[in-house]
């Protein structure tokens, strides 16, 4: 254990040191936010002392990162903070992205020169509370963003570990303060419930998290602290309505953070539902499951169940076990059809401002999309799945057929309507009455079969009148008679069977067309 | 033996050590190094500087971790835990060397055990003590988790050796004590190298029972935090089947893990098992879960919340509601009598056990169940 005068103390009473003001405006390092106005566009763009902060850099050969007069003391990282968080932040001259970045790094560089100084628990809280606060906001403002301008990843990994420190730093100071009693109303960390809560529902479902939560001290419990849990909890039992509603009624910046979970959230629950809804024939309106989901319109949430695999029709959600596709991992906010929809609104004339979680970040919008009415979902009825008496015999005896109709090819999802089903009859009458016209044509080379008889007929006769023995004669003239009537039965046959029926049937049709014509 | 130790000084004992040392008898050399040993609690073994003494009758290297073994009683004797872990870990370190030194033979492993175990015990009494200025908690722990994967490589690293001398069979005796501080520390994550070390290493069967039921004992912990209650379930049934029957101590500990988990995969314990082992606890909870009488959840889940929490099954016993959701639906079912239920019956049913909820949550959570094929 080293003792506390180890570390070094810092001498820069600026927001940045001023050698590093010279270096940076020298190597026109200077950042869009730190030059004087006016001066951007000359060969070396000036340096505004005011707005100048320190940056970030690692450390490295030749770079002490122990000099005193480079290190700001805590009272002036507190400043450097404000100053980020009270002018930076507000610019509207420059695209957030910009800002976002900016600040970024230079409580990249606050956060530094915190941990070589040791600064004291009191500072540390100060400082860190804000910071968090940000990254936290940035999440969520930028979640749209293009990954090339905001990484999620690197922004959540910054999070995770100022809340980590700062949840140690509460742990450290409850410890010291045990003998105190008044720690619950000390100002310092009259927040605290607030970031233990935002440590839940940014980890949300993470059993390291929820046994932390559970662990706190009876104090630290409150009710904001509670329902978060309740909200870890229901995610990790994949109780998706209840964790819905409250991510609805958490306080709003915790809704915000929450909402970022929303992908994973629907996601599952289209899972569980695509098991649980499993139905040929019955759909599950589009409008209820957008209000129980949280989505913002119909198109989003069709555009998520086409993604993973599930057809709609008639604005009904046909789930079925078989088509989740299980390997389409959770949609981020860059996908595809996250682009496709905004091409869409941009095409319709929609200001682009939401898309899977919720709109851009302005608590009046916020609180307008995920307060929805209360009582909506009481008053829908759902999945007519107890149907009794006459409309269950008639189901089940459309089953059936349309099983027999799937074999020849019908989806079993198609409904029957009139246009589709003139159409079938159409193209049905069609083909039948080619196929009787195609059998006419066919029966032409009976015909031939006739040619042959005459020729049989003819050489038999010959054959016996050539014949000059008597007995020889009969016996030809017998057996002559015996094939004759063979022969006659056959064509009987063809012509009754055959010829008749067919002559008839057309005789009938071209009559009633006449008929038709004539009337 | 332990009467005998009472009079013996500690010229005896360092002539003792020294002939262990000389016959290659690692058992005994562990068992007079050890901190839990009756030797450990006499005045007479609390030497501040023991260098002087030890050298005039041992050599190295072995003089080396007496002196520190001294030190470290005397730290303990003064109530300086803190100290104490600084010499044990230190003895650690050295005793690594030696090992490493030692080829073809592996006759100092029970050496290792003890002091292994021993440095954590040491760094949990430490950590309790810490000042806590500028450390942070588990931070103790942390080292001596380091101190313990020197051995580890060590012994992970003697691949030459044949069969009966190898080191590696030394290796499942320092997973389960680093799984032991892994687990202390909730560092969870760092278990995963370990045991794919021990489940591709070519003696995972001949390591002893006792401390494969201890491997399995923590693995199964492990799955069942990982939530694949299949392996977890394997691994506790092992531990509990192979436990010896005399460590009730264990076998309750195995039980606190295996109840919950077999209940989530639907077996229910009975009750003179419960009763034996004292785990009565979950008796109540049994009833609730097979009655689906939620009210009765709810209530145990609040009287027993930090029993739950401190055993880590907080999450599996929550877990355990859908079994009671499934049980009760069934009632309702059979009350009823038609293989279709409304949704409002079961909604006033659970209603009726005090849950708050309405149609869509009943849906949601039959939903569930028939997700998971609970039917």
């Amino acid at each position: 254990m080293e003792p506390l005068n180890d570390y070094v103390v810092g001498k820069c009473m600026g927001m940045c040191p001023p050698e590093e003001i010279k270096m940076r405006e020298r190597e026109r390092l200077l950042h869009i936010l730190e030059i004087v106005p006016g001066t951007e566009n000359d060969r070396i763009p000036k340096a505004d002392i005011n707005r100048m902060v320190k940056s970030f850099a690692r450390s490295a050969v030749g770079n002490s990162m122990q000099e005193p007069k480079n290190l700001r003391p805590p009272g002036v990282l507190l400043k450097t903070i404000s100053y980020l968080f009270d002018d930076v932040i507000s610019r509207n001259d420059v695209p957030w992205t910009v800002v976002y970045d900016f600040l970024m790094d230079r409580l990249r560089s606050v956060r530094q020169d915190m941990v070589i100084q040791n600064i004291s628990r009191a500072h540390y809280i100060s400082c860190l509370q804000p910071i968090i606060r940000f990254y936290a906001y940035a999440s969520y403002r930028l979640c749209e963003e293009d990954i090339n301008t905001f990484d999620p990843f690197i922004n959540k990994t910054h999070l995770q570990e100022c809340l980590k420190r700062l949840l140690c730093m509460y742990d450290d100071y409850d410890e010291l303060n045990k003998v105190a009693e008044n720690v619950f109303d000390d100002l310092l960390i009259e927040n605290r419930p607030h970031f233990e809560a935002l440590y839940i529902v940014v980890n949300i479902g993470n059993p390291a998290a929820i046994l932390r939560a559970l662990n706190l001290p009876r104090g630290w419990r409150t009710d904001l602290v509670e329902i978060s849990l309740e909200l870890s909890l229901c995610y990790s039992n994949s109780n998706f309505i209840r964790a819905c509603r409250i991510i609805k009624i958490l306080p709003t910046f915790l809704s915000a953070v929450a909402s970022l979970h929303l992908p994973e959230i629907r996601r599952n629950a289209l899972k569980i539902m695509s098991v649980a809804y499993s139905s040929k024939n019955l759909l599950y309106p589009v409008g209820v499951l957008k209000e129980l989901l949280l989505y913002d319109t119909d198109l989003q949430i069709v555009n998520d169940c086409k993604y993973y695999g599930l057809e709609i029709q008639n604005n009904g959600i046909h789930f079925s076990k078989s088509s989740f596709d299980e390997n389409k991992v959770v949609m981020t906010t860059a996908d595809e059809s996250c682009a496709a929809e905004r091409s869409y609104r941009e095409a319709y004339g929609v200001k682009y401002s939401s898309s899977i979680p919720t709109s851009s970040f302005r608590p009046g919008t916020l609180q307008n999309n995920i307060n929805l009415p209360p009582g909506v979902s009481e008053t829908v009825k759902k999945m007519k799945m107890s149907q009794t008496g006459v409309l269950y015999t008639l189901h089940t005896l459309r089953e059936p057929i349309v099983e027999y109709q799937e074999t020849r090819g019908v989806p079993r999802s198609e409904q029957v309507a009139f246009v589709a089903l003139i159409t079938s009859l159409c193209t049905q009458a069609y083909t039948a009455a080619i196929t009787i016209l195609v059998m006419l044509w066919n029966l032409a080379p009976l015909l031939d079969g006739f040619v042959y008889f005459a020729r049989f007929l003819l050489d038999k006769l010959i054959d016996i009148l050539e014949t000059e023995d008597q007995k020889e004669k009969i016996m030809k003239a017998a057996v002559f008679a015996g094939e004759i009537i063979v022969v006659m039965f056959i064509i009987f046959l063809i012509l009754g069977l055959i010829f008749m029926p067919v002559y008839v049937l057309t005789a009938k049709i071209i009559s009633k067309i006449w008929g038709m014509i004539a009337w | 033996m332990y009467r005998k130790m009472t009079f013996m000084t500690l010229a005896h004992y360092l002539q003792i050590i020294d002939r262990s040392w000389r016959a290659q008898d690692g058992a005994k050399i562990a068992l007079f190094i050890s901190l839990r040993h009756d030797h450990a609690k006499y005045p007479g073994y609390q030497v501040e500087m023991p260098e002087g003494l030890v050298e005039r009758f041992l050599t190295a290297p072995i003089d080396e971790l007496v002196s520190l073994h001294l030190k470290c009683l005397y730290c303990i004797g003064q109530g300086d835990f803190l100290g104490a872990y600084q010499h044990q870990s230190a003895l650690i370190q050295s005793f690594a060397k030696i090992l490493q030194v030692q080829k073809e033979e592996n006759w100092s492993l029970p050496i290792m055990y003890t002091v292994c175990s021993d440095l954590r015990l040491i760094a949990q009494q430490a950590e309790k003590q810490r000042v806590g200025i500028s450390e942070k908690p588990g931070e103790i722990l942390e080292k001596a988790a380091e101190c313990l994967m020197g051995c580890f490589r060590v012994c992970a690293a003697d691949n030459r050796s044949s069969e009966e001398d190898t080191k590696r069979i030394g290796m499942l005796a320092l997973v389960n004590q680093l799984f032991k501080v892994y687990f202390r520390i909730n560092k969870l994550h760092l278990c995963k190298p370990l045991i794919r070390a021990i489940e591709s290493s070519p003696f995972k069967e001949s390591f002893s029972l006792s401390q494969q039921v201890t491997y399995r004992y923590f693995v199964g912990r492990k799955a069942m935090y990982d939530s694949n209650y299949k392996a977890a379930d394997e691994y506790l049934t092992y531990a509990f089947e192979n436990c010896h029957k005399s460590s009730r101590k264990n076998k309750r500990l195995i039980l606190i893990y295996l109840v919950p988990v077999k209940m989530l995969l639907g077996y229910i314990p009975s009750k003179t098992v419960l009763e034996k082992y004292d785990v009565i606890q979950f008796w109540d909870l049994v009833q609730a879960v097979c009655q689906g009488n939620l009210k009765l959840f709810d209530e145990l889940m609040e009287m027993h919340e930090s029993f739950f929490i401190k055993c880590g099954i907080y999450l599996i016993v929550d877990k355990l509601k859908i079994i009671a959701y499934r049980n009760l639906f069934r009632k309702v079912y059979l009350i009823l009598n038609t293989h279709q239920i409304p949704v409002e019956a079961l909604q006033s049913a659970l209603e009726y056990l005090g849950q708050e909820v309405d149609l869509d949550e009943t849906q949601c959570i039959v939903a569930n169940l028939i997700y998971e094929g609970k039917n």
